[in-house]
Protein backbone atom coordinates (compact mmCIF):
# COMPACT_ATOMS: atom_id res chain seq x y z
CA UNK A 1 0.00 0.00 0.00
CA UNK A 2 2.99 2.35 0.72
CA UNK A 3 4.58 1.64 -2.60
CA UNK A 4 0.67 2.17 -4.50
CA UNK A 5 0.93 5.45 -2.39
CA UNK A 6 4.51 6.53 -3.57
CA UNK A 7 3.30 5.41 -7.45
CA UNK A 8 0.45 7.72 -7.15
CA UNK A 9 2.36 10.45 -6.25
CA UNK A 10 5.36 10.14 -8.52
CA UNK A 11 3.98 8.93 -11.82
CA UNK A 12 0.01 10.02 -11.11
CA UNK A 13 0.99 13.13 -12.67
CA UNK A 14 1.64 10.97 -15.48
CA UNK A 15 -1.70 9.15 -15.52
CA UNK A 16 -4.66 11.58 -16.28
CA UNK A 17 -7.19 11.30 -17.90
CA UNK A 18 -10.11 13.81 -18.18
CA UNK A 19 -7.93 15.73 -16.15
CA UNK A 20 -7.45 13.59 -13.04
CA UNK A 21 -5.22 10.82 -12.21
CA UNK A 22 -6.36 7.26 -10.66
CA UNK A 23 -6.85 7.25 -6.76
CA UNK A 24 -4.33 3.99 -6.55
CA UNK A 25 -4.83 3.68 -3.23
CA UNK A 26 -8.50 4.23 -2.73
CA UNK A 27 -8.87 1.74 -5.57
CA UNK A 28 -6.80 -1.29 -3.90
CA UNK A 29 -7.78 -0.29 -0.46
CA UNK A 30 -11.83 -1.42 -1.43
CA UNK A 31 -10.28 -3.73 -3.67
CA UNK A 32 -8.92 -5.21 -0.31
CA UNK A 33 -12.02 -4.61 1.46
CA UNK A 34 -14.12 -6.52 -0.70
CA UNK A 35 -12.04 -9.52 -0.25
CA UNK A 36 -11.04 -9.45 3.60
CA UNK A 37 -14.00 -7.33 4.90
CA UNK A 38 -13.53 -4.20 6.78
CA UNK A 39 -11.85 -5.58 10.08
CA UNK A 40 -9.12 -7.30 8.26
CA UNK A 41 -8.15 -4.07 6.19
CA UNK A 42 -8.29 -1.56 8.78
CA UNK A 43 -3.86 -1.70 9.25
CA UNK A 44 -4.26 -1.46 4.69
CA UNK A 45 -6.44 1.55 5.18
CA UNK A 46 -3.92 3.18 8.02
CA UNK A 47 -0.91 2.73 6.27
CA UNK A 48 -2.43 3.98 3.36
CA UNK A 49 -3.79 6.40 4.46
CA UNK A 50 -0.85 7.59 6.83
CA UNK A 51 1.48 7.44 3.30
CA UNK A 52 -1.15 9.70 1.15
CA UNK A 53 -0.94 12.68 4.18
CA UNK A 54 3.11 12.18 4.43
CA UNK A 55 2.54 13.11 0.18
CA UNK A 56 0.19 15.18 0.26
CA UNK A 57 -0.41 18.94 1.17
CA UNK A 58 -3.28 18.42 2.55
CA UNK A 59 -3.64 18.88 6.17
CA UNK A 60 -1.81 16.06 8.57
CA UNK A 61 -4.32 13.35 9.25
CA UNK A 62 -7.14 14.38 6.57
CA UNK A 63 -6.35 11.57 4.39
CA UNK A 64 -6.41 9.07 6.70
CA UNK A 65 -9.97 9.90 7.83
CA UNK A 66 -11.18 10.27 5.10
CA UNK A 67 -9.85 6.53 2.98
CA UNK A 68 -10.47 4.89 6.48
CA UNK A 69 -14.35 6.20 6.20
CA UNK A 70 -14.79 5.56 3.03
CA UNK A 71 -13.76 1.67 3.29
CA UNK A 72 -16.19 1.30 6.22
CA UNK A 73 -18.42 2.25 3.57
CA UNK A 74 -17.06 -0.53 1.08
CA UNK A 75 -17.30 -2.66 4.02
CA UNK A 76 -20.80 -2.21 4.54
CA UNK A 77 -21.21 -2.97 0.49
CA UNK A 78 -19.32 -6.08 1.06
CA UNK A 79 -21.89 -6.99 4.16
CA UNK A 80 -24.95 -7.02 1.96
CA UNK A 81 -27.14 -9.12 0.44
CA UNK A 82 -25.72 -8.02 -2.67
CA UNK A 83 -22.42 -9.22 -1.91
CA UNK A 84 -22.08 -11.94 -4.68
CA UNK A 85 -23.35 -9.50 -7.02
CA UNK A 86 -20.84 -8.78 -10.54
CA UNK A 87 -21.54 -5.12 -10.32
CA UNK A 88 -20.70 -4.99 -6.10
CA UNK A 89 -16.79 -4.16 -6.97
CA UNK A 90 -18.13 -1.15 -9.41
CA UNK A 91 -20.85 0.59 -7.29
CA UNK A 92 -18.46 -0.17 -4.03
CA UNK A 93 -15.28 1.94 -5.99
CA UNK A 94 -17.89 4.21 -7.19
CA UNK A 95 -19.65 4.91 -3.99
CA UNK A 96 -16.22 5.22 -1.95
CA UNK A 97 -14.85 7.72 -3.91
CA UNK A 98 -17.51 9.96 -3.50
CA UNK A 99 -17.61 9.78 -0.14
CA UNK A 100 -13.50 10.13 -0.08
CA UNK A 101 -13.48 13.15 -2.37
CA UNK A 102 -16.99 14.90 -0.69
CA UNK A 103 -15.56 14.42 2.61
CA UNK A 104 -11.73 15.84 1.46
CA UNK A 105 -13.53 18.60 -0.01
CA UNK A 106 -16.29 19.31 3.15
CA UNK A 107 -12.95 18.83 5.59
CA UNK A 108 -10.77 21.15 3.33
CA UNK A 109 -13.22 23.79 3.09
CA UNK A 110 -13.57 23.73 7.00
CA UNK A 111 -10.23 23.57 7.82
CA UNK A 112 -9.33 26.27 5.09
CA UNK A 113 -11.73 29.01 4.93
CA UNK A 114 -10.08 31.27 6.91
CA UNK A 115 -7.15 31.44 4.57
CA UNK A 116 -9.41 31.10 1.28
CA UNK A 117 -11.26 33.67 -0.56
CA UNK A 118 -14.13 31.93 -1.91
CA UNK A 119 -13.62 27.73 -1.22
CA UNK A 120 -18.02 27.38 -1.24
CA UNK A 121 -18.06 28.87 -5.16
CA UNK A 122 -15.67 26.01 -6.16
CA UNK A 123 -18.24 23.09 -4.96
CA UNK A 124 -19.64 23.30 -8.48
CA UNK A 125 -16.39 23.19 -10.41
CA UNK A 126 -14.81 20.88 -8.21
CA UNK A 127 -17.59 18.39 -8.34
CA UNK A 128 -18.02 18.90 -12.50
CA UNK A 129 -14.26 18.72 -13.24
CA UNK A 130 -12.63 16.46 -10.10
CA UNK A 131 -14.65 14.76 -7.97
CA UNK A 132 -17.18 12.86 -11.33
CA UNK A 133 -14.44 12.50 -13.61
CA UNK A 134 -12.68 10.77 -10.51
CA UNK A 135 -15.79 8.17 -9.91
CA UNK A 136 -15.45 7.38 -13.68
CA UNK A 137 -12.13 6.62 -14.03
CA UNK A 138 -12.09 4.89 -10.59
CA UNK A 139 -14.96 2.66 -11.47
CA UNK A 140 -13.08 1.61 -14.64
CA UNK A 141 -10.34 1.14 -13.31
CA UNK A 142 -11.82 -1.65 -10.96
CA UNK A 143 -11.67 -4.20 -13.02
CA UNK A 144 -7.98 -5.03 -13.36
CA UNK A 145 -7.43 -4.02 -9.83
CA UNK A 146 -10.27 -5.85 -8.14
CA UNK A 147 -8.22 -9.05 -10.59
CA UNK A 148 -5.02 -8.18 -9.45
CA UNK A 149 -5.63 -7.81 -6.10
CA UNK A 150 -7.82 -11.14 -5.92
CA UNK A 151 -5.17 -13.05 -7.59
CA UNK A 152 -2.14 -11.55 -5.28
CA UNK A 153 -4.20 -12.85 -2.35
CA UNK A 154 -4.41 -16.27 -4.08
CA UNK A 155 -0.41 -16.20 -4.83
CA UNK A 156 0.04 -15.06 -1.23
CA UNK A 157 -2.19 -18.28 0.69
CA UNK A 158 -0.28 -20.63 -1.67
CA UNK A 159 -3.24 -21.24 -4.02
CA UNK A 160 -3.75 -20.70 -7.44
CA UNK A 161 -5.51 -17.23 -8.91
CA UNK A 162 -9.02 -17.56 -8.29
CA UNK A 163 -11.23 -16.97 -11.50
CA UNK A 164 -13.17 -13.82 -11.59
CA UNK A 165 -16.77 -14.08 -12.33
CA UNK A 166 -18.15 -11.50 -14.12
CA UNK A 167 -21.76 -12.97 -13.68
CA UNK B 1 70.27 -64.21 -85.47
CA UNK B 2 67.75 -62.52 -87.15
CA UNK B 3 64.77 -63.68 -87.68
CA UNK B 4 64.09 -62.85 -90.71
CA UNK B 5 59.91 -62.91 -90.22
CA UNK B 6 59.86 -60.99 -87.46
CA UNK B 7 62.68 -58.37 -88.69
CA UNK B 8 60.80 -57.95 -91.59
CA UNK B 9 57.15 -56.73 -89.59
CA UNK B 10 59.65 -54.77 -87.43
CA UNK B 11 61.12 -53.27 -90.86
CA UNK B 12 57.70 -52.81 -92.34
CA UNK B 13 55.89 -51.01 -89.19
CA UNK B 14 58.57 -48.70 -88.87
CA UNK B 15 58.65 -47.90 -92.75
CA UNK B 16 54.74 -46.85 -92.04
CA UNK B 17 55.29 -45.16 -88.68
CA UNK B 18 58.12 -42.85 -90.30
CA UNK B 19 55.63 -40.49 -92.13
CA UNK B 20 53.17 -40.69 -89.37
CA UNK B 21 55.84 -39.30 -86.98
CA UNK B 22 57.47 -37.16 -89.41
CA UNK B 23 53.82 -35.78 -90.08
CA UNK B 24 53.46 -34.86 -86.39
CA UNK B 25 56.86 -33.49 -85.98
CA UNK B 26 55.92 -30.93 -88.96
CA UNK B 27 52.42 -30.44 -86.90
CA UNK B 28 54.33 -29.17 -84.40
CA UNK B 29 56.59 -26.93 -85.98
CA UNK B 30 53.77 -25.19 -87.68
CA UNK B 31 52.06 -24.73 -84.82
CA UNK B 32 54.97 -23.45 -82.87
CA UNK B 33 55.59 -21.34 -85.73
CA UNK B 34 52.10 -20.33 -85.66
CA UNK B 35 52.64 -19.31 -82.23
CA UNK B 36 55.89 -17.78 -82.53
CA UNK B 37 54.16 -15.43 -85.78
CA UNK B 38 51.26 -14.72 -83.52
CA UNK B 39 53.71 -13.91 -80.42
CA UNK B 40 55.48 -11.33 -83.08
CA UNK B 41 52.40 -9.80 -84.58
CA UNK B 42 51.28 -9.52 -80.91
CA UNK B 43 54.43 -8.03 -79.99
CA UNK B 44 53.96 -5.32 -82.77
CA UNK B 45 50.87 -4.54 -81.88
CA UNK B 46 49.07 -4.76 -85.17
CA UNK B 47 46.24 -6.10 -85.70
CA UNK B 48 45.58 -9.93 -84.11
CA UNK B 49 42.60 -11.29 -86.48
CA UNK B 50 42.99 -14.61 -84.52
CA UNK B 51 42.58 -13.19 -81.57
CA UNK B 52 39.53 -10.90 -82.53
CA UNK B 53 37.93 -14.28 -83.51
CA UNK B 54 38.35 -15.93 -80.67
CA UNK B 55 37.27 -13.29 -78.33
CA UNK B 56 34.35 -12.23 -80.48
CA UNK B 57 33.04 -16.30 -80.08
CA UNK B 58 34.14 -16.36 -76.13
CA UNK B 59 32.67 -13.35 -74.90
CA UNK B 60 29.21 -14.16 -75.23
CA UNK B 61 29.39 -17.43 -73.45
CA UNK B 62 31.40 -16.00 -70.75
CA UNK B 63 29.33 -13.55 -70.29
CA UNK B 64 26.21 -15.81 -70.33
CA UNK B 65 27.98 -18.26 -68.18
CA UNK B 66 29.18 -15.10 -65.71
CA UNK B 67 25.37 -14.00 -65.31
CA UNK B 68 24.75 -17.79 -64.73
CA UNK B 69 27.01 -18.26 -62.22
CA UNK B 70 26.52 -14.87 -60.15
CA UNK B 71 23.72 -15.77 -58.39
CA UNK B 72 25.13 -19.57 -57.32
CA UNK B 73 28.38 -17.43 -56.68
CA UNK B 74 26.49 -15.10 -54.16
CA UNK B 75 24.66 -18.71 -52.56
CA UNK B 76 27.99 -19.79 -52.34
CA UNK B 77 28.95 -16.60 -50.68
CA UNK B 78 26.08 -16.20 -48.32
CA UNK B 79 26.37 -20.16 -47.08
CA UNK B 80 30.11 -19.74 -46.40
CA UNK B 81 29.62 -16.38 -44.41
CA UNK B 82 26.34 -17.55 -42.80
CA UNK B 83 27.35 -17.67 -39.44
CA UNK B 84 29.81 -14.79 -39.90
CA UNK B 85 26.70 -12.90 -40.87
CA UNK B 86 24.15 -14.24 -37.91
CA UNK B 87 27.18 -13.35 -35.05
CA UNK B 88 27.69 -9.70 -37.21
CA UNK B 89 23.28 -9.41 -36.75
CA UNK B 90 23.39 -10.67 -33.13
CA UNK B 91 26.72 -7.83 -32.48
CA UNK B 92 24.71 -4.76 -34.82
CA UNK B 93 21.60 -5.19 -32.71
CA UNK B 94 23.12 -4.93 -29.59
CA UNK B 95 25.12 -2.23 -30.80
CA UNK B 96 21.68 -0.15 -32.28
CA UNK B 97 20.06 -1.40 -28.52
CA UNK B 98 23.22 0.42 -27.20
CA UNK B 99 22.57 3.23 -29.29
CA UNK B 100 19.17 3.62 -28.95
CA UNK B 101 19.94 4.04 -25.18
CA UNK B 102 22.80 6.56 -25.34
CA UNK B 103 20.39 8.58 -27.59
CA UNK B 104 17.82 8.69 -25.16
CA UNK B 105 20.10 9.69 -22.49
CA UNK B 106 21.35 11.93 -24.69
CA UNK B 107 17.72 13.39 -25.22
CA UNK B 108 17.38 13.75 -21.73
CA UNK B 109 20.58 15.83 -21.24
CA UNK B 110 19.73 17.65 -23.62
CA UNK B 111 16.20 18.62 -22.11
CA UNK B 112 17.84 19.35 -18.94
CA UNK B 113 20.83 21.43 -20.19
CA UNK B 114 18.30 23.37 -22.03
CA UNK B 115 16.53 23.76 -18.81
CA UNK B 116 19.75 24.33 -16.49
CA UNK B 117 20.49 26.90 -18.99
CA UNK B 118 17.11 28.72 -19.22
CA UNK B 119 17.43 28.76 -15.15
CA UNK B 120 20.87 30.16 -15.79
CA UNK B 121 19.70 32.87 -18.41
CA UNK B 122 16.71 33.79 -15.90
CA UNK B 123 19.47 34.01 -13.22
CA UNK B 124 21.59 36.38 -14.80
CA UNK B 125 18.76 38.81 -15.92
CA UNK B 126 17.60 39.06 -12.15
CA UNK B 127 21.01 39.22 -10.45
CA UNK B 128 19.01 40.86 -7.46
CA UNK B 129 17.20 37.41 -6.94
CA UNK B 130 18.81 34.49 -4.91
CA UNK B 131 17.35 31.50 -6.42
CA UNK B 132 18.00 28.09 -5.76
CA UNK B 133 17.55 25.55 -8.31
CA UNK B 134 15.04 22.14 -7.31
CA UNK B 135 14.14 19.16 -8.68
CA UNK B 136 10.32 18.08 -8.99
CA UNK B 137 10.09 14.84 -7.09
CA UNK B 138 6.10 14.21 -6.69
CA UNK B 139 3.17 15.42 -7.12
CA UNK B 140 0.32 15.50 -4.56
CA UNK B 141 -2.21 12.05 -4.62
CA UNK B 142 -5.32 13.58 -4.66
CA UNK B 143 -6.39 15.51 -7.48
CA UNK B 144 -8.70 18.17 -5.12
CA UNK B 145 -5.16 19.55 -3.90
CA UNK B 146 -2.25 21.43 -6.50
CA UNK B 147 0.94 20.60 -4.55
CA UNK B 148 4.45 19.28 -5.73
CA UNK B 149 7.00 18.01 -3.36
CA UNK B 150 10.69 19.15 -4.41
CA UNK B 151 14.05 17.95 -3.21
CA UNK B 152 14.94 21.29 -1.30
CA UNK B 153 14.46 21.23 2.47
CA UNK B 154 15.34 23.33 5.35
CA UNK B 155 18.97 21.75 4.71
CA UNK B 156 19.06 23.89 2.02
CA UNK B 157 17.85 26.73 3.15
CA UNK B 158 14.24 26.55 2.23
CA UNK B 159 11.86 28.02 4.28
CA UNK B 160 8.08 27.99 4.44
CA UNK B 161 6.22 30.70 2.46
CA UNK B 162 8.98 31.03 0.06
CA UNK B 163 7.92 32.00 -3.62
CA UNK B 164 8.57 29.37 -6.04
CA UNK B 165 9.06 30.29 -9.70
CA UNK B 166 10.52 28.88 -13.47
CA UNK B 167 12.17 31.18 -16.15
CA UNK B 168 8.65 31.42 -17.56
CA UNK B 169 6.57 32.76 -14.56
CA UNK B 170 5.61 32.31 -10.93
CA UNK B 171 4.90 28.29 -10.01
CA UNK B 172 3.57 28.59 -6.41
CA UNK B 173 5.12 28.91 -2.69
CA UNK B 174 6.38 26.58 -0.08
CA UNK B 175 3.99 25.31 2.16
CA UNK B 176 5.84 22.94 4.24
CA UNK B 177 9.48 22.42 4.28
CA UNK B 178 11.31 19.45 5.68
CA UNK B 179 14.70 18.52 6.60
CA UNK B 180 15.47 17.35 2.60
CA UNK B 181 12.19 18.01 0.81
CA UNK B 182 9.41 20.92 0.57
CA UNK B 183 5.95 21.13 -0.50
CA UNK B 184 4.79 23.58 -3.06
CA UNK B 185 1.56 24.85 -3.04
CA UNK B 186 0.62 25.79 -6.90
CA UNK B 187 -0.95 28.31 -7.39
CA UNK B 188 -3.57 26.69 -9.20
CA UNK B 189 -4.67 25.64 -5.85
CA UNK B 190 -8.21 26.22 -4.79
CA UNK B 191 -6.66 28.02 -1.24
CA UNK B 192 -3.76 29.46 -3.12
CA UNK B 193 -4.22 33.44 -3.99
CA UNK B 194 -2.11 35.90 -5.18
CA UNK B 195 -2.57 39.55 -5.55
CA UNK B 196 -1.94 40.79 -9.09
CA UNK B 197 -2.14 43.46 -11.36
CA UNK B 198 -3.04 43.34 -15.02
CA UNK B 199 0.15 44.82 -17.07
CA UNK B 200 -1.46 46.81 -19.61
CA UNK B 201 -4.17 48.64 -17.58
CA UNK B 202 -2.52 48.32 -14.03
CA UNK B 203 -5.76 47.44 -12.91
CA UNK B 204 -5.42 45.15 -9.70
CA UNK B 205 -7.70 41.90 -8.75
CA UNK B 206 -6.57 38.12 -7.21
CA UNK B 207 -5.72 35.29 -8.57
CA UNK B 208 -6.88 32.29 -7.16
CA UNK B 209 -6.57 28.95 -7.81
CA UNK B 210 -9.63 27.00 -9.96
CA UNK B 211 -11.07 23.18 -10.41
CA UNK B 212 -8.86 21.88 -12.97
CA UNK B 213 -5.73 23.49 -12.93
CA UNK B 214 -7.34 26.98 -13.90
CA UNK B 215 -6.76 30.08 -12.67
CA UNK B 216 -9.58 33.05 -12.03
CA UNK B 217 -8.33 36.78 -11.52
CA UNK B 218 -11.24 38.21 -9.56
CA UNK B 219 -12.03 41.44 -7.92
CA UNK B 220 -10.87 43.89 -10.78
CA UNK B 221 -13.19 46.90 -10.61
CA UNK B 222 -15.74 46.85 -13.37
CA UNK B 223 -15.39 49.62 -16.43
CA UNK B 224 -18.82 50.77 -16.33
CA UNK B 225 -19.27 54.37 -15.26
CA UNK B 226 -22.54 55.83 -12.99
CA UNK B 227 -24.68 57.77 -14.76
CA UNK B 228 -25.40 59.90 -12.44
CA UNK B 229 -21.40 60.92 -11.09
CA UNK B 230 -19.63 60.11 -14.41
CA UNK B 231 -17.00 62.37 -13.22
CA UNK B 232 -15.93 59.72 -9.65
CA UNK B 233 -17.01 56.79 -11.62
CA UNK B 234 -14.79 54.36 -13.42
CA UNK B 235 -10.64 54.81 -13.92
CA UNK B 236 -10.75 53.84 -17.27
CA UNK B 237 -12.15 56.42 -20.50
CA UNK B 238 -12.75 54.28 -23.61
CA UNK B 239 -9.53 55.40 -25.47
CA UNK B 240 -7.47 53.64 -22.89
CA UNK B 241 -9.03 50.65 -23.05
CA UNK B 242 -10.88 48.51 -20.64
CA UNK B 243 -9.37 47.15 -17.43
CA UNK B 244 -8.50 43.92 -18.75
CA UNK B 245 -9.09 42.20 -21.99
CA UNK B 246 -8.32 38.75 -23.77
CA UNK B 247 -4.52 38.57 -23.67
CA UNK B 248 -3.65 40.77 -21.00
CA UNK B 249 -0.71 39.92 -19.09
CA UNK B 250 -1.00 39.00 -15.72
CA UNK B 251 1.94 39.97 -12.84
CA UNK B 252 2.40 39.74 -9.11
CA UNK B 253 1.13 43.18 -7.77
CA UNK B 254 3.67 42.91 -4.19
CA UNK B 255 0.69 43.89 -2.23
CA UNK B 256 0.28 42.23 0.60
CA UNK B 257 3.76 41.17 0.55
CA UNK B 258 3.77 37.24 -0.04
CA UNK B 259 5.11 37.38 -3.51
CA UNK B 260 7.22 39.93 -5.23
CA UNK B 261 6.37 42.34 -7.70
CA UNK B 262 6.70 41.83 -11.27
CA UNK B 263 6.54 37.78 -11.08
CA UNK B 264 4.70 36.45 -14.54
CA UNK B 265 1.41 34.46 -13.73
CA UNK B 266 -0.06 34.44 -16.85
CA UNK B 267 -2.21 35.43 -19.78
CA UNK B 268 -5.83 36.48 -19.48
CA UNK B 269 -8.08 34.31 -21.62
CA UNK B 270 -11.36 35.29 -21.33
CA UNK B 271 -13.34 37.84 -19.38
CA UNK B 272 -16.66 37.26 -17.40
CA UNK B 273 -18.53 40.33 -17.16
CA UNK B 274 -22.46 41.06 -15.97
CA UNK B 275 -23.81 44.74 -15.82
CA UNK B 276 -25.00 44.17 -12.12
CA UNK B 277 -21.53 43.06 -11.16
CA UNK B 278 -19.10 45.54 -8.98
CA UNK B 279 -16.01 43.33 -10.57
CA UNK B 280 -15.12 41.58 -13.13
CA UNK B 281 -13.75 38.20 -13.30
CA UNK B 282 -11.36 37.08 -15.98
CA UNK B 283 -9.99 32.98 -16.91
CA UNK B 284 -5.82 33.41 -16.25
CA UNK B 285 -4.37 30.48 -18.41
CA UNK B 286 -0.67 29.79 -16.26
CA UNK B 287 2.35 30.90 -17.75
CA UNK B 288 4.14 28.12 -16.67
CA UNK B 289 2.96 24.52 -17.34
CA UNK B 290 2.09 23.28 -14.00
CA UNK B 291 1.47 19.32 -15.44
CA UNK B 292 4.78 19.10 -16.43
CA UNK B 293 6.80 20.52 -14.08
CA UNK B 294 10.48 18.76 -13.68
CA UNK B 295 12.40 21.52 -11.90
CA UNK B 296 12.07 24.44 -10.36
CA UNK B 297 13.66 27.76 -8.11
CA UNK B 298 13.12 28.82 -4.86
CA UNK B 299 13.65 32.85 -4.37
CA UNK B 300 15.29 32.58 -1.61
CA UNK B 301 16.22 36.52 -0.43
CA UNK B 302 12.41 37.13 -0.36
CA UNK B 303 10.50 36.96 2.86
CA UNK B 304 7.25 37.34 2.67
CA UNK B 305 5.50 39.73 5.38
CA UNK B 306 4.53 37.34 8.37
CA UNK B 307 1.67 39.01 9.56
CA UNK B 308 -0.05 38.89 5.53
CA UNK B 309 1.80 35.28 5.12
CA UNK B 310 -1.48 34.25 4.01
CA UNK B 311 -3.88 36.08 2.28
Amino acid sequence: MALTAVVQSTLGSRLRVFGVSPDLVLLFLIAWVLLHGLRGSLSVSLVGGLMLDALSGAPFGLMTLCLTLASSVAGLGQLNVFSSAWYLPYLTIATATLVFQGLLLLFLRLLRESTTAGPSALWGPLLWRVVLPSVLINTLLMLPVHHLVRWLAGWRRGESAPTFELG
Amino acid sequence: MLNPESDGLLLRGQARARPHGRRRALLIIALLGLILAWLILDQTGGPNPVRDVFSQVISPVQFALTRMMRPVDLLIERARHLSQVQLENEALRQENIRLQNQIVLLREAQIENETLREQLRFKSAVPHLHLLAAEVIGYDPSSLLQYLIIDRGTADGVQQSMPVLTAEGLVGRISEASLTSSKVMLITDPSSSVSAVIQRSRATGIVQGYAGQELRMRYIPSPQRDPLFPAQSGEWSQEEGLPVMPGDVVLTSGLGGNFPRRLLIGQVASVEHRAVDMFQEARVVPAVNLRGLESVMVLQNFVPEPALANE
